[in-house]
């Protein structure tokens, strides 16, 4: 009888060794998209614009790279981006005074002595364009500025993306700073265009998120359109808003490249800008012994008290705190208002580029991500491993402090967004990144 | 006698208008033996657990009885999210005890103790994981203090009931998604104190036995229960913030005080035993319980803190009612050397869209062996083994964006001790 206790103290410690829980790691494979070289063309979300800046810890937090990241899991490839240094072009960061935060605009040195956000030193020679680049992403950038119809256009557009501190004696520079790591050339002589490089980029896959700042620039000039004249060209009307065909023949345009070199990829459409932070943040009106006062505002067709479906630019919290917007006599310029007639303006180009991207990328094959429908949740709500993301201004958790960017925690949303679409249109297996372990906003410690 | 029959025979078959999904936190292993049973022990109450499974089958025990046991809960969870091909939880063990008293003072009435810790769970996680945001660490232990009687009302059929006093801890620790240029996120424990009341209630039948000289001897055992639901309150627990950037500290303090309530469940059990021995050296038995779970009353969990600026924390849970069934045979040789097995299916009380980290649950089955050993007339061991092991595929608990398959193994072993005189 002993013996059987025996038998049965082995048997349960033999059983108690049978303890491996531990899943075996899926197969993660690309499916039938080859990542060998992946090109991300686009603006500053493509970029990893962020915190109204490019900094080293933005950018390697970019969409593309934390998509390149992930497929690493699957393919080793390489994915280059055009790095900067440290702080880069400086960026906005908090500070808790008074029991309040406040931005604080790289530059700003009145605050606390010497702002640690400040330009690198490095910025003004950054943009090695020997190399080639993945992330080919420039902030600002238009798909106007990305190609031209006619030869003048061509010209326009390089003084829109080409950086030149000197141009013409005596003029200001011109130019996008953001864009110094690819070679457009010069103006005159041997003008390069965006969509040259990428028909040079050998993609073999691609994704592609331009078009935002084609209505963006617009809206958060608060539909001021600001000229620019240069002598000898004449004047340029800058900001002004895309019209929709041609967005569509430039949009054409681009596909037809990387349809031509053989790529696959996919596409993004154009979120909705009405309801970043940079809109929703300063209220229309102030409360005056509990009352509310809304606040005039200068529209194109003058001035007059704002009203619901008025939006306030973020720049104009500072202006309303020290009392502009609250006489008719002392309205808020039309540069800090997106008042409902430019919302709408907004709204119907937004509308119909996305109705083109649908229909231009599905002609090519190529699937489209929708992110004016995501980026409309995720400015809702947004629950992802326990963390509800929003997109109130500092405490949403998804947008950077200039009101307009994600910040890496966004940006991994997004990439998540795009690997989900990789997953489904080219049958890839390719892990989602953790975005529980992408950093959201930086809080003061003092 | 015949209508509580039909009682007892209609239970099994209505269970079957219900989908078969006990599990969530509860642990029902509550003593060694009935641990080897699969967990069944209404119906046979052939110790003084009897006290905590069935109070009326108190009255099945004769003279003083003690049950004393200790149980090492060793559970094993891995998981697989969309992000990571495996996590695993850090593995703690539980050892749950119980301790009972029954004992006669006349023919019919019987009195007991018991104490012993009916609900916990833990879940332990890298301090840095992918759902640090809803969890690190998790801890709920109760007592359960038990004050029984019972009283046989007529030959076939006894009564028992008691008063349940709970103790109660509940601890958690997770991430808060604050940082600041030297913390990559904040982070926040809660220690609390809770009490319920609650009470047990169960009828025991004898309801049919024979036997004569030659060692023939058969019956059968019925016993329904009943244990109440028991809300918890934890009234004025400790917070702890730390590694909150100083900006933040008006919402989260370095320590502040925090409320809430966990409503632990009340458990039906209908349970029958069929004993016989055909020789004077061999004896057998077989007895099958059945437990319905109103885990329902686990809907949600709201914690409240008391400084106004820490936003309240709300979860939802949506726990449905669920169902086990337990099964287990004895074989016994010259009354003093026992073999057992058992056999339980449990169904989980969570549902789809509800699969959260912090209890890893599903549809599960367990085997289960054991051995007793009587040493002479006054002592007698126990041992038992149980092991349980599921793979889930990815579930999801959509309110807080988190997803994983699951797989979890958990081994139990157990020891006890009996006296009796």
């Amino acid at each position: 009888m002993k013996k059987s206790i025996i038998y049965t103290a082995i048997g349960a410690l033999a059983l108690s060794a049978c303890t491996k829980t531990q899943f075996s790691t899926p197969a993660y494979s690309p499916g039938s998209a080859n990542f060998t070289n992946t090109v991300s063309v686009g603006n500053s979300l493509t970029q990893g614009f962020m915190d109204g800046g490019l900094y080293y810890n933005g950018q390697k937090n970019s969409y593309p790279a934390i998509i390149a990241n992930q497929i690493q899991s699957a393919v080793k490839i390489t994915f280059n981006q055009p790095m900067v240094t440290g702080n880069g072009s400086g960026y906005i960061h908090l500070v808790y005074e008074n029991n309040q935060f406040s931005p604080i605009q790289p530059g700003d040195d009145s605050t606390a002595g010497v702002n640690p956000c400040d330009q690198d030193p490095s910025w003004n020679t950054w943009g090695d364009t020997s190399k080639r680049y993945n992330n080919l992403g420039i902030a600002g950038i238009r798909l106007t500025d990305c190609v031209a119809l006619t030869p003048m256009e061509k010209l326009i557009n390089n003084v829109a993306v080409n950086w030149q501190t000197t141009p013409f004696t005596g003029s200001r520079p011109v130019g996008n700073p953001y864009g110094r790591f690819i070679n457009f050339g010069s103006v005159l002589a041997n003008p390069i265009q965006y969509i040259d490089v990428i028909r040079k980029s050998k993609a073999t896959f691609f994704t592609c998120w331009l078009g935002n700042n084609d209505v963006l620039g617009y809206s958060l000039n608060g539909g001021v359109i600001t000229s620019l004249t240069v002598p000898g060209f004449g004047t340029f009307a800058l900001d002004t808003i895309t019209p929709p065909t041609a967005f569509a023949q430039k949009y054409d345009s681009i596909l037809t490249a990387f349809h031509n070199m053989g790529a696959k990829g996919v596409c993004a459409t154009i979120p909705n800008v009405s309801s970043i932070p940079y809109f929703t943040t300063v209220p229309i009106y102030v409360t005056v012994n509990g009352n509310p006062q809304y606040l005039w505002i200068t529209t194109k067709t003058g001035v007059r008290q704002a009203m619901p479906g008025d939006l306030i630019c973020l720049p104009a919290y500072s202006s309303v705190l020290t009392g502009v917007g609250f006489y008719k006599s002392n309205p808020l310029p039309d540069n800090l208002v997106l008042d409902m007639d430019e919302v709408a303006n907004v709204q119907s180009s937004t509308l119909a580029y996305n109705s083109s991207i649908k229909s231009i990328a599905a002609s090519y094959g190529y699937p489209v991500i929708d992110m004016y429908e995501f980026l409309g949740t995720l400015q809702k709500s947004y629950t992802i491993d326990g963390m509800t993301l929003t997109a109130q201004f500092i405490q949403g958790g998804a947008f950077g402090l200039d009101g307009v960017h994600p910040n890496a925690r966004g940006y991994a949303v997004i990439a998540n967004q795009f690997i989900n679409q990789i997953n489904l249109s080219f049958g890839a297996t390719i892990p989602l990144a953790d975005v529980s372990s992408y950093p959201g906003v930086n809080f003061p410690n003092f | 006698m015949k209508k509580l029959f039909l009682l007892f025979s209609l239970l099994p078959l209505s269970s079957s208008l219900f989908t078969l999904t006990a599990g969530g936190f509860q642990i029902p292993q509550q003593s060694v033996k009935s641990m080897a049973y699969g967990g069944a022990f209404a119906g046979i109450c052939g110790d003084a657990s009897a006290l905590f499974y069935n109070p009326a089958g108190m009255n099945n025990l004769y003279g003083q009885n003690f049950t004393a046991g200790v149980l090492g809960l060793y559970p094993y969870v891995s998981l697989q999210t969309p992000s990571y091909g495996n996590i695993d939880q850090t593995s703690s063990v539980y050892t749950p005890i119980d301790f009972y008293w029954v004992g006669q003072f006349c023919d019919k009435w019987r009195i007991g103790l018991g104490v012993n810790n009916q609900f916990g769970s833990a879940a332990s996680y890298p301090d840095t994981w992918e759902g640090m945001y809803i969890v690190q660490k998790i801890t709920l232990k109760t007592f359960m203090f038990q004050p029984s009687v019972s009283y046989q009302i007529c030959k076939h059929l006894s009564v028992g009931g008691g008063f349940v006093y709970t103790l109660g801890t509940f601890g958690d620790t997770k991430a808060i998604p604050v940082s600041s240029n030297t913390t990559s996120n904040g982070e926040v424990t809660i220690n609390g104190t809770g009490h319920a009341f609650g009470y047990n209630f169960g009828l025991f039948s004898k309801i049919w036995e024979t036997g004569n000289d030659s060692g023939s001897h058969q019956c059968i055992q019925l016993g329904v229960s009943y244990r109440s639901g028991l809300p918890m309150t934890v009234p004025n627990g400790d917070v702890t913030f730390s590694q909150i950037p100083a900006s933040l500290a008006t919402q989260f303090p370095a320590s502040e005080k925090f409320s809430t309530k966990v409503n632990l469940p009340g458990v039906f059990t209908a349970g029958v035993a069929y004993k016989f021995s055909c020789c004077k050296n061999w004896d057998f038995m077989v007895t099958y319980d059945f437990n319905y779970t109103m885990w329902s009353t686990y809907d949600s969990l709201h914690i409240a803190f008391t400084n106004p600026n820490t936003p309240n924390q709300g979860f939802q849970y949506n726990w449905k009612n669920a169902m086990a069934h337990r099964m287990g045979a004895e074989v016994t040789y010259k009354k003093s050397y026992s073999f057992r097995l058992g056999y339980y299916i449990d169904g989980t009380p969570t549902q789809d869209g509800y699969l959260s980290p912090e209890i890893v649950d599903a549809n599960s089955s367990g085997v289960c062996f054991g051995a007793g050993v009587k040493f002479c007339k006054h002592y007698s061991v126990d041992l038992a083994y149980l092991r349980s092991d599921f793979t889930t595929t990815s579930k999801t608990w959509t309110s807080q964006g988190f997803a994983a398959a699951y797989h979890r193994v958990i081994n139990i072993f157990g020891i006890g001790v009996n006296y009796q005189f």
